[in-house]
């Protein structure tokens, strides 16, 4: 990566402070909107706002290429894929407890701190347990990714991933178990 | 004759300055929203004067959250953008609401060098 020379830096200046007097006030209401329609509580916006900036800080040329390809629309776009990736995270949380659910720890506390460490060593079982296929769709489907999206990745109809998860979910349980 | 030039100034001034501008758009928080959705909306006011004024409807005076029509007429971004600020309008004032935005604006701007200054260091 290279390192930004100053005229670099005063045009990543220049684009964050053009983004933050143009648009701030229309990101933030966006960010709201979309909060409230993916269901989180709109003290979100905040974090999807400050994402965007951080982007902007860390990926300037990024960003002004996508301004200059799609304008303002680009940074709109931007803030729904932050809110995508928060719903997925928040899914994936939610499906790693579900299928993994007999091995999880069990104290609430510290759930979230350790939950990371084993859903590394729940994906190194499901490899060993499960054919090639049925793994990659299995860690799509722990990541959060819906049955129509892990069907366009990988090139199935979204019923049979349904099945192939249900399937691969029972079988787990017996070896798990 | 000369009162006749006095009008004349008079109304070249009213046509040519900011009374020409849509009520909505005379709202600077407003106006900021909704440009990047129509940059040209200061440029060609009479273009956009239905729409805006649906939009002004539905900010200012419409009771529930969600309109079809606006839904069918925008953009979806811009429609997000309306409808999160609609969903703030209906729990603060527009003029509450426009300075809780500035506070808002200013601590990002704080946020933003923070940032910037930490990079450099």
């Amino acid at each position: 990566m290279s390192v930004p020379t100053t005229s670099g830096n005063a045009r990543r200046d220049d684009l964050v402070c053009v983004i933050h007097a143009e648009y701030h006030e229309a990101l933030l209401f966006h960010a709201k909107g979309v909060c409230k329609r993916f269901g989180f509580d709109p003290s979100f916006a905040n974090d999807l706002l400050q994402e965007v900036y951080m982007k902007v800080l860390l990926r300037p040329e990024l960003i002004q290429e996508g301004l200059d390809k799609s304008g303002p629309s680009y940074l709109f776009t931007m803030i729904k894929r932050n809110c995508i990736n928060l719903q997925r995270k928040g899914k994936s949380l939610d499906r790693l407890k579900e299928v993994f659910d007999h091995e999880a720890p069990r104290i609430a506390d510290i759930n979230h701190l350790c939950i990371q460490i084993h859903a590394e060593n729940f994906l190194e079982d499901l490899q060993a347990c499960l054919s090639e296929q049925d793994f990659e769709i299995m860690r799509r489907y722990i990541n959060g990714y819906t049955y129509q999206e892990i069907g366009q990745e990988i090139g199935m109809n979204s019923s049979t991933v349904g099945v192939r998860i249900h399937r691969s979910r029972k079988m787990l349980v017996k070896h798990l178990a | 004759m000369e009162k006749g030039k006095v009008q004349q100034l008079n109304l070249f001034e009213m046509g040519s300055g900011k009374e020409l501008l849509h009520p909505i758009l005379q709202i600077p928080m407003l106006a900021k929203i909704l440009k990047p959705f129509f940059p040209e909306i200061e440029r060609k006011p009479k273009d956009y004067e239905a729409i805006l004024n649906h939009i002004s409807f539905y900010l200012l005076e419409q009771q529930t959250v969600r309109s079809k029509l606006l839904e069918k007429e925008l953009s979806e971004e811009c429609y997000t953008t309306l409808y999160g600020l609609k969903l703030q309008l209906k729990k603060s004032e527009l003029q509450k609401l426009s300075f809780a935005v500035e506070l808002h604006k200013e601590k990002f701007e704080a946020f933003i060098r923070n940032e910037e200054i930490e990079e450099i260091d």
